[in-house]
């Protein structure tokens, strides 16, 4: 993760990429290769996707409904901010804790298994707060 | 050919409010019409009837929901699922409990209740948008997709979680045969299109657009922000509920939360974005789609007599699927639709080329 942050935030590459996601016609203008870009980001993203399945799977049993965690990490990234790692890593932490947590206390008076819409709750109180996420950067809006 | 493009000048103020604009689609247009009413129950099988064309019918009702709230106000959903749900439930409770209402007026009351909620879900869309928005109404669909597991007062305290819907009649007819119902559906459908296309052309729809294409812009020429989101969340919404009361009482003849589950969501979304997002018509052809081509797929090996295994023909029919929707995104973005309305161009201006 602390690579991945360094990456992002530092490298050469991890500019370009904020740059491309940013302004598409500035970052080829100041020639960033937009192909080279998206080819990246995939398949980082989709090495990131293995490690997270993987390790779920290790802990949990691996099965073909796995892709409704993929859908839980979207009110993580959206709750710690997006474009940003260190926000991602408190949003899952948040996020993960709260729905465990809400589970146990409150979850037998009200018929159980609400994790599967607690996260999404906690992240929309999150939002209403702070539009942006935690960490995210706020947009400027234009006409 | 068959249409006439010169000197086609209105002759009067109120020719200038049609719905459709040239004599020759009315034509078609009442031709399709006709097709639908007095032709297609009679050729199509029953089989095809009750799982192809009903389904179809009802699915468009809840596309043209989706496609008004996200086509023409812009706001991303991914709760059709669950608004479809709270309007079975809805009407299933007021069909059980009052069994002498009309139905009619209770899949009216199951679309006002899940035009409610939509309300209620939409007010975070008055301060995210977009991907955020798009989280926010995930919620509805997992909250809602719990509510209706656990709390069993919304079907009766039945033991099984599904329940078998009432038997019903409009104006004295029993809708219980499949013909019946897709008289029925296509009443319902046909009313709700017309009140569609009427909405996005009169100043709510025109608002609801304003706020799509600029948001600050809009706010800026005295559109009031709160209203055009929530309405278009209320309408949309409103449009699910009866599409899911529908698919509980004429459909399924049962209830079940499973069938309003997030895949249903995904299944609407990918109908108007394959369709074409912000038409009406668009809503139609990607439901016909969606709801076909898995059909056809599943039909090809049997016709060919191929020896596959029903799983593996599940997990092919669903990759095939999925080749199908990439490619028609990427080679007609703006959906389906766009190709239709330009294969009209072309016939409108024959032997003439379009020029554009």
């Amino acid at each position: 993760m602390l690579a991945l942050a360094y990456f992002f935030q530092r490298t050469k590459v991890g500019l370009s990429l904020r740059a491309v996601a940013d302004d598409h016609q500035a970052a080829i203008s100041i020639g960033v290769s937009i192909r080279t870009v998206w080819i990246i980001v995939w398949s980082v993203a989709g090495v990131v996707c293995l490690v997270t399945g993987t390790v779920w799977g290790a802990k949990l049993g691996v099965q073909p409904a796995l892709n409704l965690v993929a859908l839980k990490a979207m009110p993580v990234i959206v709750l710690g901010g997006l474009t940003s790692i260190p926000g991602a890593i408190v949003g899952g932490l948040i996020i993960g804790a709260s729905e465990k947590l809400f589970e146990v206390y409150f979850g037998s008076i009200i018929g159980g298994a609400t994790e599967s819409w607690v996260p999404y709750i906690v992240a929309i109180a999150f939002l209403l707060v702070r539009p942006a996420g935690l960490f995210g950067t706020q947009d400027l809006r234009r006409i | 050919m068959f249409y006439r493009a010169a000197r086609r000048l209105p002759t009067s103020y109120s020719s200038q409010f049609f719905i459709i604009k040239r004599p020759e689609d009315r034509i078609l247009a009442a031709f399709a019409i006709g097709l639908a009413i007095f032709v297609v129950p009679h050729i199509a099988s029953t089989y095809a009837l009750s799982t192809l064309l009903v389904p179809f019918l009802i699915f468009s009702i809840s596309a043209i929901g989706l496609n008004l709230l996200m086509g023409y106000a812009g706001q991303a959903s991914l709760g059709s699922g669950a608004f479809m749900a709270v309007g079975a439930y809805a009407s299933y409770k007021l069909a059980t409990n009052v069994p002498q209402i009309p139905i009619v007026l209770d899949f009216f009351v199951g679309g006002l209740a899940a035009a409610g909620v939509g309300i209620v879900f939409g007010l975070p869309s008055l301060k995210m948008r977009a991907f955020y928005l798009a989280i926010a109404t995930l919620a509805v669909q997992f909250f809602i997709e719990w509510l209706f597991s656990k709390v069993s007062w919304f079907w009766n305290d039945h033991a099984s979680g599904v329940v078998s819907t009432p038997a019903f009649s409009v104006l004295g007819v029993p809708i219980d045969t499949p013909i019946k119902g897709y008289y029925f559906s296509l009443a319902v459908v046909t009313l709700m299109t017309l009140l569609a296309v009427n909405l996005t052309r009169s100043h709510i729809g025109r608002q609801w657009m304003a706020v799509r294409d600029n948001e600050t812009a809009a706010q800026l020429m005295g559109i009031s922000i709160t209203k055009a989101k929530l309405s278009a969340f209320a309408i949309s919404s409103f449009y699910c509920g009866v599409a899911g009361s529908l698919w509980a009482f004429v459909f399924l003849k049962s209830l079940g939360i499973t069938s309003y589950s997030i895949d249903t969501s995904f299944k609407i979304m990918f109908m108007i974005i394959i369709g074409g997002i912000g038409t009406i018509m668009g809503s139609f052809i990607g439901a016909a789609f969606v709801l076909i081509v898995p059909i056809l797929l599943n039909m090809i090996p049997a016709t060919m007599s191929l020896p596959l295994s029903t799983g593996v023909l599940a997990c092919l029919e669903q990759i095939i699927f999925g080749i199908f929707i990439v490619y028609f995104v990427i080679v007609e973005p703006q959906g389906i639709v766009r190709s239709v309305r330009n294969l009209h161009l072309k016939l409108v201006a024959w032997p003439l080329t379009v020029n554009r």
